[in-house]
């Protein structure tokens, strides 16, 4: 039997682990589109994926955890639209609402910019770069001094603040994303 | 940290939401688990540590696939770490033989902590694996958990390269066939 008829061998020795680089690389690029293999893969991910529960464990160290949350952060505060929207609960309710009174105040405004023919006061003006800098800003500072310290639901509570002074800042709200951003620079744990 | 499978599921899928708190929970959960994958198939801790970023990074990114139906969270958790750590150590110069240990050291069935852990899927698969022949069930096992290739095992005990390439396929076909899946 070759390599080309043996899809199913190939497939377990992937998920096992014994190819050689040059069969893995492969491997790799041919199951993208190679249904055959790809199934065969997943079949056998399933047969011998309960064998990583046999295997002991070991401490990472403890600074890890910080440093995959910097880099999180760094990538949330480029793409941070893809990020806020899947975000649930009270935060979503108080964004919805920040966004709702934002949407009224523009519409006000430009009911008198109209009537007076001025030109619209600067504050209004989209803030998106530095709203993003300054959320970006707080989690690196935050993660690299505090992180250890504090509980998960602390972490949640910030986690739904920092949202909401981005939130604030991106809404047009200066002030109330400055006080936000603020008291969130000034906690201690 | 003891954490139920339902613990798990519960904080992928909220970590596929952005929730941090769960993330974290996720980390403190497996991290211990993942850590000691990526070492026992990498051997230096520094890459371990490099890597072990990348597969939380997949994991935060990626949460969203997991689907509770086709098996365990912490199955898919180290298949992500594995792959990553295989993916990692066939990029580098092959290594030395001297890095890994003479016997596989995995806790042993008696151990009541360890067979606590042990899912009834493993329990089926561990089933299998006695049927095979003892030098057979230890070859799958060790290329499983240190990730050696077949070029490697064939230098570790001085057996042709095809020889080794048959064993482990007769071995796995007969697994399969044992599982039934």
């Amino acid at each position: 039997m070759t390599e080309e008829d043996d899809i199913d061998g190939l497939a377990a020795e992937y998920v096992l682990g014994s190819l050689s680089p040059t069969e893995r690389a492969e491997v790799e690029a041919r199951r993208g589109s190679d249904a055959a293999l790809a199934t065969a893969i997943e079949a056998w991910q399933a047969r011998l994926g309960p064998l990583s529960e046999q295997a002991p464990g070991l401490e990472p160290p403890s600074h890890l955890f910080g440093r995959i949350l910097t880099r999180i952060a760094l990538q949330s505060g480029t793409a941070r639209r893809s990020v806020v929207p899947f975000r649930g609960g009270q935060a979503h309710q108080r964004r919805l609402a920040t966004l709702v009174s934002a949407l009224a105040a523009c519409l006000a405004l430009a009911l008198v910019w109209f009537e007076h023919a001025q030109p619209p006061p600067p504050g209004n003006e989209p803030t998106s770069v530095s709203c993003g800098t300054r959320y970006k800003d707080f989690w690196e500072q935050f993660d690299q001094q505090k992180y250890a310290r504090i509980s998960a639901e602390q972490l949640a509570g910030l986690s739904r603040m920092a949202l909401r002074a981005y939130d604030a800042c991106e809404a047009g709200d200066d002030q109330d994303a400055r006080s936000l951003f603020d008291r969130l620079r000034r906690m201690q744990f | 940290m003891p954490v139920s499978r339902q613990d798990l599921v519960a904080a992928l899928r909220q970590t596929a939401r952005g929730d941090r708190a769960a993330f974290r929970l996720l980390y403190e959960a497996t991290s211990l688990k993942l850590y000691g994958i990526v070492v026992r198939i990498l051997g230096r801790r520094e890459l371990a540590d490099e890597v072990l970023q990348e597969v939380y990074i997949r994991v935060w990114q990626r949460a969203g696939d997991f689907d509770a139906s086709s098996g365990s969270p912490i199955t898919w958790l180290a298949a992500i770490a594995r792959n990553l750590a295989l993916d990692e150590v066939r990029r580098k110069t092959p290594r030395s033989l001297d890095e890994f240990p003479e016997v596989l050291q995995l806790p042993s069935e008696d151990d009541p902590a360890a067979a606590h852990e042990r899912s009834e899927e493993l329990k089926r698969l561990e089933a299998c694996l006695d049927g095979l022949e003892p030098d057979k069930k230890e070859l799958v096992l060790f290329v499983y958990h240190y990730g050696l290739t077949r070029e490697e095992i064939s230098r570790r005990i001085n057996r042709p390269v095809a020889t080794v390439k048959t064993w482990l396929r007769r071995s796995l076909a007969q697994l399969r066939d044992c599982l039934g899946q």
